[in-house]
């Protein structure tokens, strides 16, 4: 035993000794190189039409060199990239691990591109991968590659299984904006409850009319998490009808849902909803009463004249919170708070 | 004849504390190697990582780090700066003073021109009377909760309840985050949402230098107890903790540094006060509840977020804070008994909870009756002397190659230290460590477990010598 735990031993340090060497002379043999294919390609990002060519590296450094560079640029800058060999021989290699069978493989692949800005239907394809780990890491490619049919799979993403592949299809739709909204759209007629929340989601950060719509369809939908998704976007998009639905949402049986409809007034800055607003001081629930507390404060002085009146309220918890909200400073009252 | 029958006991007992070796160490090496897949996998899934489109997400999830300080004076408005510093899009530091005598108030006003405010917020979790809050004019981020002194639990609860994120971010005050960290700790809630805490890497800040309240210059400690504390640290990070993730979970996130949901933390009524191991207590409770309740319960160790801590170098300091950390354990797995071999919790309950009682709490007390059975037994000649030296060689040896293992996994994949000579300092500390120091640490831990069993729960003074600070860049 103690003869095998002695071999081990010397094995063990024998590793991490050659590993420690390895590492030290790669590290002195590559520094110049490196340093030289950073400016190389930095002189290639600035304008420089005619850059030397790149010092032979070892793929993985040259992954590395070309990764610093374009993290730092846009989409469009990052052609001036492409005219390297280099660069043509890692966009090739990631291709075909776009292919591969191993879907650690795959995403490596599908990440490589995004890196370089590069990449067609072998990226394209992996939306579609059964691994959500690989999807997700396609949704952050398509955003770069926006065309009609991907943006129209990334609002599928919504109602994906995954959470990784809903919450990267959200923050991609809402890079995207406007192009995102035809298919948005269309998406919210769909009867899933989990889905619907999430696309609401985005729709609540793209405010346009066309949203409203389906919005207002949602707001007596039996599920409160859709309601209050609905009560958001409509006071994200505003108008007569949809500030209508949103007071009516006021007096909703769900918590969640009078939250958001209070915040949202308070947002739309609809001082007609001044009232309304003052009746949720005395809500039972909390976040209700807080919401209604900084909507009102947001309202400016109509606002701030039925926190005072409230002061003198008979219900202890609208006049404590009254009092709350009105000792906040000006500094955090339109946009401070955070829910 | 009575000598015969203390004879066959003793070498029954020897066979006993030898099966618990070869099961405890069994364990560790499974444990090693669950750690070295789950290093593999991490590595390839964090390569080539952009973490910028985080930075500028609109759906990332708002993190909280509630600080709490308690006469704090000298460090506090640099630790405060290293906070508000950050890599986070949506970043919000509360820090609670915790009815400091000293001029930590003070000196946070002058700082960060604080202001006073009366903010909304819900007491969800009671707390010691809070005075004031204040709100920073140069750092809207920044909020000072002042309340009457309450014990680390009770400030973190204060700040639990005034905090504004969906996600909370506990540290100790002399606790130095790397800047990246909270961009690498926040993954696991946004690929899974079934998580319901993460946990990073706590490295020996000791000997490094530091400077802007971040460790410029990762180095080996060069003392004694420091530096066998390093490997110490390193060994249960790096795959202690991250061999977990894929044999049951684990049931601690170091109270130094770790995430969680806030909703989950306040529906478990946030961090207990009679306990002094109060971050175990949360963890163990959350997976309970999350399990019960059938919410998230996921609790992951991520290791490349590090944050760097001072480790005590008095014996008197560590061992009052390893009798703590034992008192600690004890009093948590006594709390949450029912999960011990309990099919209903899988993992957890059928391989986490009973390794702890059996490893970590109750293996100090076998590791003393086994060195005290093989004296009384070498001393009547029961036991053979040749097979207890082979014994002690083995168990010594066994130890010094898992150290070993941590070193490796270290060089192979993060290597926050970049010379040579700090890697040979670790592995004079990796052949050290068992010579001594392990010894000392069960004498610590079987005293913790005493004051335990006597009802003993204060937390015993603190001293550290203090970070060496380099001069500020100018």
């Amino acid at each position: 035993m103690l003869t095998v735990e002695a071999a081990t031993f010397a094995a063990v340090v024998s590793l991490l000794a050659a590993r420690v060497c390895w590492r030290r002379a790669r590290t002195a043999a590559l520094r110049a190189r490196l340093h030289a294919a950073r400016t190389v390609l930095a002189r290639a990002l600035a304008g420089d039409e005619t850059p030397s060519s790149l010092p032979r590296l070892p793929w993985k450094a040259t992954v590395e060199v070309f990764a610093d560079a374009a993290r730092n640029v846009d989409v469009s800058a990052r052609q001036a990239l492409a005219s390297f060999p280099a660069y043509d021989r890692l966009a090739a290699r990631a291709e075909r691990w776009c292919a591969s069978r191993r879907w650690s493989r795959r995403r490596k692949g599908v990440r490589l591109l995004t890196i370089l800005g590069a990449g067609g239907d072998a990226a394209a394809r992996l939306l579609d991968d059964p691994r959500a780990e690989v999807r997700s890491e396609a949704a952050a490619w398509a955003v770069q590659h926006p065309t009609a049919p991907r943006i129209a799979r990334l609002v599928e993403m919504l109602a994906d299984d995954a959470h990784a592949c809903r919450l990267v299809a959200q923050a991609a739709l809402i890079r995207l904006g406007s192009r995102a909204l035809e298919p948005l759209v269309r998406h919210l007629h769909q009867p899933d409850p989990a889905a619907l929340v999430s696309a609401l989601g985005v729709a609540a950060r793209l405010p346009d009319a066309s949203l409203r719509g389906p919005a207002l369809a949602h707001r007596r939908h039996p599920d409160p998490a859709v309601r209050a998704g609905a009560a958001r976007v409509l006071a994200a998009v505003g108008g007569d009808e949809a500030v209508d639905a949103v007071q009516q949402c006021l007096t909703d049986t769900n918590t969640a849902v009078r939250a958001a409809a209070a915040q949202g007034l308070g947002t739309l800055g609809h001082w007609p909803s001044a009232p309304s607003l003052a009746d949720r001081l005395g809500d039972p629930a909390w976040q209700v009463r807080r919401a209604a507390g900084l909507a009102l404060h947001r309202l400016g002085a109509p606002g701030r004249l039925y926190l005072q009146r409230a002061l003198r309220d008979s219900d202890a918890f609208a006049a404590d919170m009254a009092h709350q909200t009105l000792d906040l400073p000006e500094a955090l009252a339109p946009g401070g708070e955070t829910s | 004849m009575a000598g015969e029958a203390l004879t066959s006991v003793l070498a029954g007992f020897a066979s006993a504390v030898l099966a618990y070796f070869v099961v405890v160490n069994g364990f560790q090496t499974a444990l090693l190697a669950s750690a070295g897949t789950a290093l593999w996998r991490h590595r390839s899934r964090v390569w080539q990582e952009d973490q910028s489109p985080l930075l500028g997400s609109e759906v990332t999830p708002t993190i909280s780090v509630l600080a709490p300080a308690h006469d704090e004076e000298a460090t506090v408005a640099e630790s405060v700066t290293a906070l508000l510093t950050l890599s986070y899009p949506t970043l919000e530091v509360v820090l609670v003073n915790d009815g400091s005598a000293d001029a930590t108030l003070p000196t946070l006003i002058d700082t960060f021109e604080l202001s006073p405010i009366h903010p909304i917020f819900e007491e969800r979790v009671a707390t010691k009377p809070v005075q004031g809050l204040y709100r920073s004019g140069i750092h809207p981020g920044l909020l000072v909760v002042d309340k009457v002194n309450g014990g680390k639990a009770d400030a973190l609860n204060a700040g639990l309840n005034c905090a504004t994120g969906e996600l909370v971010c506990a540290i100790d005050a002399d606790t130095l985050i790397e800047p990246d960290a909270l961009l690498r700790v926040v993954r696991p809630f946004l690929t899974r949402d079934d998580v319901v805490a993460t946990g990073g890497t706590i490295r020996v800040a000791n000997g490094s230098q530091i400077r802007g309240g971040r460790v410029v210059d990762a180095r080996a400690p060069r003392r004694f107890l420091a530096g066998c504390q390093a490997v110490e640290y390193l060994r249960a990070f790096l795959f202690g903790r991250l061999g977990w993730n894929h044999l049951g979970g684990n049931l601690i996130i170091s109270g130094a540094f770790g995430l969680f949901r806030r909703d989950a933390m306040l529906d478990a009524g946030g961090y207990v006060h009679d306990t002094v191991g109060e971050d175990m207590e949360l963890v163990a409770d959350l997976r309970r509840r999350g399990r019960d309740n059938g919410t998230a319960s996921r609790v992951e160790f991520v290791p490349d977020p590090v944050a760097w801590t001072e480790v005590p170098e008095t014996l008197r300091g560590l061992g009052r804070q390893r009798d703590r950390w034992q008192r600690g354990l004890a009093d948590v797995l006594r709390r949450h008994r029912r999960l011990l071999a309990n099919a209903r919790y899988r993992g957890l309950g059928l391989v986490v909870f009973p390794y702890y009682v059996v490893v970590e709490l109750l293996g100090p007390v076998v590791e003393a009756l086994g060195v005290a059975a093989v004296l009384v037994g070498l001393a009547l000649g029961a036991v053979d002397a040749r097979f207890a030296l082979l014994f002690v060689a083995v168990a010594y040896g066994w130890s010094l190659l898992l150290n070993l293992a941590a070193l490796l996994l270290e060089e192979c994949s993060y290597r926050r230290y970049h010379r040579a000579t700090d890697l040979l300092v670790l592995l004079a500390w990796s052949v050290a460590e068992g010579i001594g120091y392990r010894q000392l640490t069960v004498v610590w831990r079987l005293r913790g477990l005493w004051h335990y069993l006597r009802g003993r729960t204060e937390w015993g003074a603190m001293s550290r010598r203090g970070f060496e600070v380099s001069p500020p860049y100018t």
